[in-house]
């Protein structure tokens, strides 16, 4: 496991930052880690990376307690409220950061090179950072993250600050990460993001994961299916409780959900059976979204 | 850790903190360099009257005496100033070394890079105390230049007044970093000067004290010097000084300076004390600094 947490819980007081967070996270996965706010997603990474210490609990980053320097070799981090020294160019920052990393010196000119084409800041590396808008400082930071060519590498909001073009970027370099068999740990409130983006997700409420798994297995599921058909009679409402529930009913639409895919070729069948005449049928995606705020509005399971 | 070192230093440079306060050092040094200048003159005018005079008035010796003794306390006066200058420098450049960085989220990116803490502090201080002794050195040596070229007093060539300067700088350092990574920046500001402050009066407090034989007065001023030592650095300076003249009237006991000058020269054993105090305060940042949560 790349990244393994047993009942790790950092208190503040008598204020819950997380509790018993217990993870786990292999090899070349991208791992969503999504909550409101203050639910405690920042306090976690930071205890992953060293900034925070637990008050309990236990984890492994590539195999070594969490503290460890030398492992710090092998993990990238950019922060949510990420503020680089200003005063630096882009480059400069870049070859700070890279000796702060222990890049070997022969190799930190090209490395440098590669991740400023990697965010699309070659044209700006030579200009201070204080010149960058907030979406250049953001992919700087990602440059700064990358500069060791991380195996593990921790982003916490990594979007936050870009437009739809940088986003497409954030999830081009994320998606070539995973090519390359490095794992990434990100911190988003963009579903739609992560959505797209991750294979695994866990979602955090006051401190506590209240749900967890690939995102396939979360989304299946109940399905939700839209129906236009005509002459149904009146038997079908109770036939259909037996594969589900009906929603709605306005004679020749209706919306039923049902309790997996497998009972849709029934749904149709009982239609036929009953007389009706099916026009259109269409399965209602489930979306992150939608899990996200059922879980975090109903408490979760 | 040499690398957070060349940072620091770095960012004095680009930041213009070294560069303000070389500016306005160099008025300061305009300043005092026009005072000697006319001082200097009027001395040279009070020997022309003497030697001219016959009879009544100071003799030779008492006048040259004067002279001598105003050379002195220029001098002193002079280094009274830039001490407090020094001192003003190290507290205001680091007060928000950690304490700015932990706020503003400067420090989160670089503590998760494979550095230990305790080298981010040691490299800070290195930092920090490259720019401030090589500007202590640069002003202490302005200082004694002024007084040689414009006033011709005899200027003290003594390396260990110069390594005393410098280490002024460097105690308030150590302790204003090690507040920077426990308090606010503001709130660290605050007890800094507040404590360098207190170390002054207490320096007068127990020149009054050893002057007027007041043992209460003198004890309180050594409270304060083991509260805050730079204040009898500066003493020492003093002391060292004055040996190194052979100035007359520091050798009769009469100090020309009053409580700016030292009454009572405070021993090798506060010498130590200081280095010990330096040393401690910089554990205690690097302690206080691995132990803290960068929220």
């Amino acid at each position: 496991m790349i990244i393994e947490t047993r009942n790790l819980t950092k208190i503040y007081g008598e204020k819950i930052g997380c509790e018993k967070i217990c993870l786990s996270v292999d090899e070349g996965r991208i791992f969503g880690f999504l909550g409101p706010n203050g639910a405690g997603k920042s306090t976690f990474v930071k205890m992953l990376v060293g900034l925070i210490k637990p008050t309990s609990g236990t984890a492994t980053l590539l195999g070594t307690p969490i503290g460890d320097v030398f492992t710090r070799r092998r993990v990238g981090f950019l922060p949510e409220n990420f503020r680089y020294q200003d005063w630096l160019t882009g480059r400069e920052l870049l070859q700070y950061h890279a000796a702060l990393a222990h890049v070997p010196k022969e190799m930190r000119s090209q490395r440098i090179g590669e991740v400023l084409r990697l965010v699309k800041l070659e044209g700006a590396a030579r200009s201070k950072i204080k010149t960058y808008s907030k979406g250049m400082q953001q992919r700087i930071g990602i440059a700064a993250a990358l500069i060791s060519d991380p195996d593990l590498l921790f982003l916490d909001e990594p979007t936050s600050a870009l437009d739809p073009i940088g986003r497409l970027d954030v999830r081009e370099i994320i998606a070539g990460l995973k090519e390359r068999k490095k794992t990434v740990f990100l911190n988003s409130h963009l579903l739609s993001e992560v959505e797209m983006t991750c294979d695994e997700v866990a979602i955090i409420k006051d401190g506590r994961i209240i749900e967890s798994g690939t995102i396939d297995d979360l989304l299946k599921g109940k399905v939700e299916v839209e129906i236009k058909a005509t002459g149904l009679n009146g038997s079908l409402d109770k036939q259909i409780s037996q594969i589900g529930r009906l929603i709605s009913d306005d004679g020749t639409e209706l919306l039923v959900e049902l309790e997996g895919e497998d009972k849709i070729p029934i749904l149709v069948s009982l239609i036929i059976r009953n007389g009706g005449k099916l026009y259109n049928l269409s399965r209602k995606k489930r979306t992150l979204e939608e899990l996200f705020l059922g879980v975090i509005k109903g408490g979760g399971s | 850790m040499l690398t957070i070192a060349s940072l620091t230093f770095k960012e004095a440079l680009r930041k213009k903190i070294l560069l303000a306060a070389v500016v306005l050092t160099l008025l300061f040094l305009v300043l005092y360099g026009t005072g000697l200048h006319f001082m200097a003159n009027d001395l040279e005018e009070m020997r022309e009257h003497q030697s001219n005079s016959r009879g009544g008035g100071f003799s030779a010796v008492e006048t040259e005496l004067m002279i001598e003794q105003s050379k002195r306390m220029f001098l002193l006066l002079g280094i009274y100033f830039s001490s407090s200058i020094v001192s003003l420098l190290a507290i205001f450049s680091s007060v928000g070394s950690v304490s700015a960085e932990i706020e503003n989220g400067m420090l989160h990116a670089i503590m998760a890079k494979p550095i230990r803490r305790r080298d981010i502090i040691l490299g800070k201080f290195i930092g920090y105390a490259l720019m401030l002794s090589f500007y202590a050195a640069i002003l202490f040596i302005s200082i004694l230049a002024l007084n040689h070229y414009i006033a011709g007093a005899k200027v003290p060539r003594e390396p260990g007044a110069v390594a005393l300067f410098i280490l002024q700088p460097l105690v308030l350092l150590a302790f204003t970093i090690a507040g920077s990574t426990r308090f606010s920046t503001l709130a660290n500001g605050i007890t800094a000067f507040m404590l360098y402050t207190i170390g002054v009066i207490g320096g007068m407090i127990e020149w009054v004290g050893v002057t007027m034989k007041n043992s209460v007065l003198s004890n309180t001023g050594i409270v304060t010097s083991l509260l805050m030592p730079v204040d009898s650095i500066y003493r020492m300076i003093v002391g060292l000084i004055s040996d190194s003249s052979g100035n007359l009237m520091s050798l009769m006991g009469v100090d020309p300076l009053g409580p700016f000058g030292t009454a009572s020269r405070p021993s090798i054993a506060m010498l130590i004390y200081t280095f010990i105090y330096l040393v401690a305060f910089i554990a205690i940042a690097v302690r206080s600094f691995s132990r803290r949560d960068i929220a």
